[in-house]
């Protein structure tokens, strides 16, 4: 029992110098925003997994794609956005200290810009004025409202990072010659990522969507509009996974009783990361006529470069688990792993979306390859895929972040109760989902495309086969989306519990002692201007003739669809 | 009882340092690997059985 309960003590016996409270607040806000958009989000997926299930009818008020659309705004774009600058806000206070007031008040303004934009866009998506997806593709055409209320949220994120990144730049002026903090390191690559990569949305949306919008123009370049998406939406996905990620080389290590195995491998990492995950962005593309093949071969090649840092990650996590289990008297070749908390939540929770990520990487690499894409192309397999990468990897380490997070800035305490209420959460997450995304990677090889509302296509034998398989089944898919439905709602209900209702007293924020290795980080890794440099060099290489070619060389210009899907 | 639990935790994780093996992820990394190939070739024994 006691082993069990470990880790759980260790926080609430030993607490530390935690965080400003003035920068609690800050993340709290973040953090709410995030968790009522969720709820949202679910419920709407939920939805869409009855209505394709052909369980239920949606009342003719609600369109298929209005909710689509929202599900996908609010759990992949709002939902992530605002609980990965929560997080950022309080790591970067616990561990480069307090804000300044100055930056404080940026980080608020922040706030409220990011806010004002998701609110205008979500108005849009009710009044139906806005179904085009997250994705909006052109020639779909939302109310120009929409597409102002997205250049809110993005640029709002921008003004937020660079808060975060003053921050940082500030320490490292203090602090000359020495490694700068990990959690400040891997949150000012994420961010330059950030910013780097949303100028390519920026620009499709300022430079082509909003003119044609508002009538300006009549037409529009698409294939021009897609590419500048793919070349934001792929680092997207890494902006969303490499908070995740540092939620597993910061806090877990220390969750499990132990530290992190090397410093210089995670920036490594994460500098890769960086450095190869904009260039890439033909990958979501390789379908698409207008691109030459050797220009989707290079940015092919490059996106497999981003296996290795992956890797490195893989072979990271599990050497401090392994390292730590043997340090706390562990033996065997994996009998070591009974000396982990499995029933400590913040370490339960990622561990499982670590496991989850096995399948997803595995698919992901199956997606990027040409011929294996063409067989799973915009099929119900690449819905499957990214419910296991950012709806379990990425979304049950937020939750096992949220149970000491959301204590720690509201100045509760997490309970036993709340302890165990999140592992019940966490396997109901995993097992909806084997099911859900399962059957959803099967309907897909069967051919099942993806956003597409209920239909038979006219009692087609094909067709009507993916609502009979045994697993592989429109059925299987719903009957996920009720289990997760239930976890979320479980979920939501333990973020009010821990933001209003847990009893107060001190939680700690998990960090990683520094590793062994901090004091030999080799300098080069600090070196952001190279970084940044050499990341620019790729951009370029990788985009520049594709893009001239599709401006130059560019198809007829298409015209407004208006109501396509409404 | 808690505290002290903590303390020789602690000790531990100062002390073993040295004769620490990393078997167990060796064999972690190589599973991780021949899943994703065995993956991937059975998407593309689909491409090409469909092609
Ligand atoms: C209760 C949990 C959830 C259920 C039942 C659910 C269900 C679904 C279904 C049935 C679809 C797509 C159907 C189609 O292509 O026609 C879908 C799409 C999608 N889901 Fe979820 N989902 C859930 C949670 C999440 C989470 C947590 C995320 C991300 C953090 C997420 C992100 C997305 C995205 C980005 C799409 C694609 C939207 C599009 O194609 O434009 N979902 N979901
Ligand atoms: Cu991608």
């Amino acid at each position: 029992m006691k082993q069990s309960n470990l880790a759980l003590q260790d926080y609430t016996e030993i607490p530390e110098v935690q965080i400003s409270p003035k920068d609690g607040k800050l993340a709290f806000v973040h953090i709410s925003v995030a968790f009522f958009a969720f709820l949202l989000g679910i419920l709407g997926g939920l939805l869409q997994g009855l209505a394709r299930g052909g369980m239920i009818q949606l009342p003719s008020w609600l369109g298929y794609y209005q909710i689509l659309t929202a599900h996908g705004v609010l759990l992949a774009l709002v939902f992530t956005t605002y609980i990965i600058f929560g997080f950022f806000f309080a790591g970067m206070s616990k561990t480069h200290g307090a804000f300044s007031d100055g930056l404080r008040k940026l980080a608020w303004i922040s706030f409220f810009i990011t806010t004002i934009g998701t609110v205008m866009a979500a108005t849009m998506i009710l009044a139906n004025e806005a179904s085009v997806l997250y994705t909006f593709y052109a020639p779909l055409q939302a109310h120009f409202i929409y597409y102002i209320g997205l250049t809110l949220f993005i640029v709002g994120t921008w003004v937020a990072g660079a808060t975060i990144m003053a921050h940082y730049f500030k320490w490292r002026k203090l602090n000359p010659g020495q490694p700068s903090p990990l959690f400040g390191f891997m949150a000012t690559a994420t961010i330059i990522l950030w910013i780097v990569a949303g100028l390519g949305v920026a620009a499709t949306v300022l430079g082509q969507m909003l003119p044609w919008a508002l009538g300006y123009t009549d037409e529009i370049n698409v294939l021009l509009s897609r590419t500048l998406f793919w070349y934001f939406g792929h680092p997207l996905v890494y902006f969303w996974i490499m908070p995740a990620y540092m939620v597993w080389y910061l806090v877990i290590p220390k969750v499990i009783g132990g530290r992190l195995f090397s410093g210089s491998l995670a920036r490594l990492a994460f500098v890769l990361f960086l450095l190869f995950s904009i260039p890439v962005g033909f990958h979501h593309q390789l379908m698409e006529a207008g691109i030459t093949e050797f220009w989707k071969y290079v940015q092919t090649i490059l996106t497999f470069v981003v296996v290795v840092p992956s890797l490195l990650t893989a072979f990271s996590i599990f050497a401090t688990f392994e390292q730590t289990g043997r340090e706390k008297g562990g033996k065997g070749l994996f009998s070591w792993l009974k000396k982990l908390p499995w029933g400590d939540v913040r370490f339960f929770a990622p561990f499982m979306g670590m496991l989850i990520f096995i399948p997803a990487g595995a698919g992901g690499l199956i997606n990027a390859s040409f011929q294996l894409n063409a067989v799973i192309h915009n099929t119900l397999w690449v819905v499957g895929h990214f419910h296991l990468t950012v709806g379990t990897t990425v979304v049950l380490t937020f939750f096992g972040m949220a149970f000491w997070l959301i204590p720690l800035v509201t100045g509760r305490k997490l309970t036993k109760f709340m302890n165990r209420s999140g592992i019940v959460t966490t396997w109901l997450w995993t097992i909806g989902m084997f099911f859900m995304s399962g059957a959803m990677h099967i309907l897909g090889l069967f051919g099942a495309p993806r956003r597409t509302a209920y239909t038979t296509y006219q009692d087609h034998p094909q067709a009507l086969s993916w609502f009979e398989g045994i697993f592989a089944s429109h059925v299987t898919v719903a009957l996920g989306g009720v289990i997760l439905t239930a976890a979320g709602l479980l979920m939501f209900y333990n973020f009010v519990y821990l933001a209003w209702f847990a009893p107060k007293g001190e939680t700690e924020f998990p960090i990683t002692p520094d590793p062994d290795d901090t004091p030999h980080t080799p300098a080069i890794l600090e070196n952001w201007k190279l970084w940044i440099g050499i990341a620019v060099v790729l951009i370029l290489f990788a985009y520049t003739i594709p893009i001239y070619d599709m401006i130059v060389n560019a198809p007829p210009g298409s015209p407004t669809f208006n109501n396509l899907i409404r | 009882m808690a505290q002290t639990g903590m303390k020789t935790q602690q000790n531990q994780v100062q002390k073993v340092k040295e004769d620490s093996s990393l078997k167990g992820t060796l064999i972690f990394v190589m599973f991780i690997g021949s899943f994703i190939l065995v993956s991937w070739f059975a998407i593309f024994y689909l491409f090409l059985i469909r092609a």
